[in-house]
């Protein structure tokens, strides 16, 4: 009898050990490493790709996100006017542009996301009435349908052979639901009721994959494994903001639900407080970007961090030296998402002439890019890197 | 002496007046700023449509607006009052935009202030003779149908002033 409760209690205490989910038992990255370093020590393997520059192909306000297939790049791109997507060669040739506004066969009145169905070789565009429109890999508009499961999907992206993942939002009630979509209709929702920035704040792309697996992520500093198609939420590691972050949470849950927008902007605005846009991944670094206002300057800044997933050390890009660029000046990086292990960003800095002489002469430029450089002016689209 | 004075300040006040220079911390009236750069800068037919559209105005407006001229087969040039210029230029629609005027807000707004600058896209024809413009129109998200109607009016307007 005392071995049978001797076992239990053993049995009893291993269970509570491997399911205790609290900040102590995940991964900690440090966000505000101090350690300088440069991003050629970093990142061995780095291109410099100009985009062709013309009235169909030029970047409007923000570039959202990539989509990289056979060679190609696919630009989700946001205007003042609406979304568009922009296709590319990997040298940065202007190829095409999906642009179909409108009322007629083919065409939506709403462009919420695309992704790329690499099974069925094409590229799909989430549109009005929960309609996907259907192209082939030029650009040719085919058919379009009714989404699988007739929701609006904010977010959606191709996890694997038979997954997609999506992220629906299309009602109060079910506000932060993900579904993960297999292409046999049977899907998995997760109810993600955690997080002290539920229902308040979304990143723009709120779910990532790498490795196999899925990740989520909120406004706030843990990221979510998402992977299991039990609709289990298992957070995996959490981003250490500091002192004041943790303070603002501990202040931010005890207040009522309508007072928490307004105490969220003030501390955003006049604290400090970081909120997440967007988590990416490759065998070798976890990124993350935060956002964050600095007083008395007009607009909010990003910041990247960097982690070593083998050296397990973190680099904020406050601390980094772009040096493949020949400039002094801070790179303002945005990533726009990883293929094939290889991150791609675009470089949102305004440069100066003389800057751009500068990066003329850096030697990860091909003759394309180099003489793309040459006629680089106001107008032209920003330069974008890939590295790993 | 007097008489000489008397003249010089009058050769710089009407120097000062013909100049399109606005002074420093004048306010600007919309149509005055409409007018004087489709004056400077448009050099199309006569009577013709025009959208106004800035960066202050929400994506969806100025997209329910492109969706309207779609619709209705219209051929539209269109103003854009904007902070950088690339992002007016890729805001307007290559399949069915004439011609495009831009507007520096940034350099604009360091000379002077926007008076009642509308937030939503406006519709006027300029009639490039009187250097005038008329026929605003103001379009409601909710209520297409009057858009439409405007639309059809605007058509016999222009065709009635080309024939």
């Amino acid at each position: 009898m005392k071995h049978f409760i001797f076992v239990i209690f053993c049995t009893a205490f291993v269970l509570s050990s491997c399911n205790r989910n609290d900040k102590n038992q995940l991964e900690r990255i440090v966000v505000d490493g101090t350690e300088r370093v440069k991003f050629s020590n970093l990142f061995s393997d780095v291109s410099i790709i100009v985009p062709q520059t013309n009235d169909s192909s030029m970047f409007g306000l923000e570039i959202r996100r990539l989509e990289m297939h056979r060679g190609r790049l696919y630009l989700l791109n946001e205007m003042q006017s609406g979304k568009n997507v922009l296709c590319f060669n990997n040298k940065g040739d202007f190829l095409y542009s999906i642009d179909k506004y409108g009322s007629g066969p083919g065409e939506y009145t709403y462009f919420g996301d695309f992704f790329i169905d690499r099974k069925k070789n094409c590229l799909i565009i989430i549109g009005d009435n929960n309609k996907w429109f259907y192209f082939d890999m030029d650009g040719k508009y085919l058919y379009s349908d009714k989404d699988p499961e007739n929701k609006i999907r904010y977010y959606t992206n191709e996890f694997n052979d038979s997954l997609f993942l999506s992220y629906v939002g299309c009602s109060e009630n079910n506000f932060n639901n993900i579904h993960l979509v297999n292409r046999f209709n049977r899907n998995t929702t997760y109810s993600m009721n955690s997080g002290p920035l539920h229902k308040l704040y979304t990143p723009r792309l709120p779910l990532c994959h790498s490795n196999g697996i899925a990740y989520y992520y909120c406004g706030n500093d843990t990221i979510y494994d998402i992977s299991s198609q039990l609709g289990e939420i298992k957070p995996v590691f959490y981003f250490d903001f500091g002192r004041k972050q943790k303070e603002f949470k501990s202040k931010f849950v005890q207040f009522a639900d309508e007072d928490k927008m307004s105490l969220l902007v003030k501390e955003f605005k006049e604290n400090g407080l970081r909120m997440t846009v967007y988590y990416i991944a490759n065998d070798d670094y976890f990124t993350i970007c935060y956002i964050e206002n600095s007083p008395g300057v007009e607009l909010a800044i990003f910041n990247n961090v960097f982690y070593d997933i083998k050296s397990k050390k973190s680099y904020n890009s406050k601390n980094i030296d772009f040096d493949i660029f020949n400039i002094n000046t801070r790179l303002d990086i945005y990533m726009l998402g990883c293929f094939d292990g290889y991150f791609y960003a675009v470089v949102k800095n305004k440069f100066s002439n003389e800057e751009i002489n500068a990066i003329k002469n850096c030697k990860f430029l091909n003759e394309t890019t180099r003489n793309r450089l040459m006629q680089f002016d106001d107008m032209s689209n920003s330069i974008m890197l890939k590295f790993r | 002496m007097k008489s000489s004075s008397l003249f010089i300040s009058l050769a710089f006040f009407i120097i000062s007046a013909c100049s399109n220079n606005y002074k420093d911390t004048v306010d600007v009236d919309w149509h005055i700023l409409m007018k004087e750069t489709l004056v400077g800068q448009y050099g199309g037919d006569d009577n013709q449509l025009f959208l106004f559209i800035s960066d202050n105005m929400c994506s969806e407006c100025i997209i329910q607006e492109y969706l309207n001229i779609n619709k209705c087969g219209m051929s539209i040039n269109i103003i854009g009052y904007f902070n950088y210029k690339r992002n007016f230029v890729s805001s307007v629609n290559k399949t069915f935009i004439d011609k495009s005027i831009f507007i520096d807000r940034f350099k604009f707004e360091k000379k002077c202030i926007p008076n009642e600058f509308p937030i939503q896209p406006v519709y006027f024809i300029y009639d490039k003779k009187k250097m005038n413009m008329y026929e605003i129109f103001y379009p409601q998200p909710c209520n297409k149908e009057s858009t439409y109607l405007y639309f059809e009016k605007i058509k016999r307007i222009i065709n009635n002033s080309n024939s």
